[in-house]
């Protein structure tokens, strides 16, 4: 099926959206990790505010509004951080892939999706690295998935 | 497409605001270039053509996707603990990824053949590299096909392409992991 560009907008407002939630969650976990990971969160926080910032300037300069952080995140809460950072980068994942295949399954798309979708690939790859590193640093069973932004087929 | 994947609804809309964004990457640029293009039409119509470039380039994939197969069962006769534990991951997704690309070629080139002719490219397995593979070759060889299959994506339209994309982040994922175990 082909994508509208209804379609690869939305999916792109979701990709922003899921930059917004994972700036707000790597806050919520920083401080409750220890200090290397902190700083390692510190980082990827830094990381997706900026890819956040650009996706919402590149949204508007294309000629819509991007859409705004929600003030508050509530299903983040309660969720160990160790846990949730990961789960972080990968709703990043899927969002970013999700956006690749907007893109990717447009009929005669204009000449400015070739770079956004270089550019959903680094961001989904750049997740599912993430991901994975933090998987590494818990010593999960499998740091790895078969098809990063695919949840369908996540080990 | 697939569903909808970040679990929003409707998200609220700001008020008019100049709120100050700071502008890295290449995103703004890239819009502002393209301009509005949101307001452009498309014509529906199928997304996976069968076309030479398409099975050329999943055919190539799948060739890559046999080659680190190769590669991986080399390392492994000299491989213990971590790393043993490691590459049989990355057999697996390997294996995963093979199977996913035979569906995609076989799609593309029989699209309405039933899905139990499908497997153009499983019985031409890669020879083993010669000689003892070290775990820093495969973390290599890992860095590079997500590169390539990242490329291959680029050229692709439709499912094919959401499919090469996201083999193109495992493979890194791929060298992440051989990183972690010390290689």
């Amino acid at each position: 099926m082909n994508s509208t560009p209804q379609a690869v907008r939305a999916a792109w407002q979701d990709a922003l959206a899921a930059e917004q939630q994972a700036a707000f969650g790597y806050a919520l976990v920083g401080p409750h990790l220890p200090g290397d990971r902190q700083d390692l969160a510190r980082s990827y926080q830094a990381l997706h505010e900026q890819l956040r910032d650009s996706t919402a300037a590149a949204i508007e300069a294309a000629g819509a509004r991007p859409v705004a952080a929600l003030g508050d995140y509530p299903a983040l809460y309660g969720i160990a951080p160790l846990i949730l950072a990961p789960q972080l980068e990968d709703d990043c994942a899927a969002a970013w892939r999700y956006f690749y295949s907007a893109l990717a399954t447009a009929q005669r798309p204009p000449p400015a999706f070739a770079p956004l979708r270089r550019s959903a690939q680094r961001a989904l790859t750049a997740s599912a690295l993430r991901a994975t590193r933090w998987r590494l640093l818990t010593g999960a069973r499998h740091a790895v998935v078969a098809f990063p932004g695919t949840p369908t087929t996540q080990k | 497409m697939n569903e909808r994947p970040f679990p929003h609804g409707p998200l609220p809309q700001p008020p008019p605001s100049r709120r100050g964004f700071i502008v890295v990457g290449a995103l703004a640029a890239v819009a502002a270039g393209g301009g509005v293009w949101f307001a452009a039409s498309t014509e529906s119509g199928d997304d996976h053509s069968a076309s030479p470039t398409v099975s050329q380039a999943l055919r190539a994939a799948a060739q890559a996707e046999r080659d680190l197969l190769a590669t991986v069962a080399a390392a492994l006769k000299h491989a213990h603990g971590a790393h043993r534990a490691a590459l049989q991951t990355l057999r697996a997704d390997h294996t995963a990824h093979l199977r996913a690309i035979d569906a995609a070629v076989a799609d593309a080139l029989y699209p309405t053949a039933p899905s139990s002719t499908a497997s153009p490219s499983a019985q031409h397995a890669s020879p083993p590299p010669s000689g003892k593979v070290r775990i820093a070759e495969v973390r290599a060889g890992e860095q590079k096909a997500a590169s390539a299959a990242a490329a291959r994506a680029a050229a692709l339209t439709g499912r094919d392409a959401a499919l090469l994309a996201s083999i193109a982040a495992c493979e890194a994922t791929h060298a992440e992991l051989l990183s972690g175990v010390g290689a």
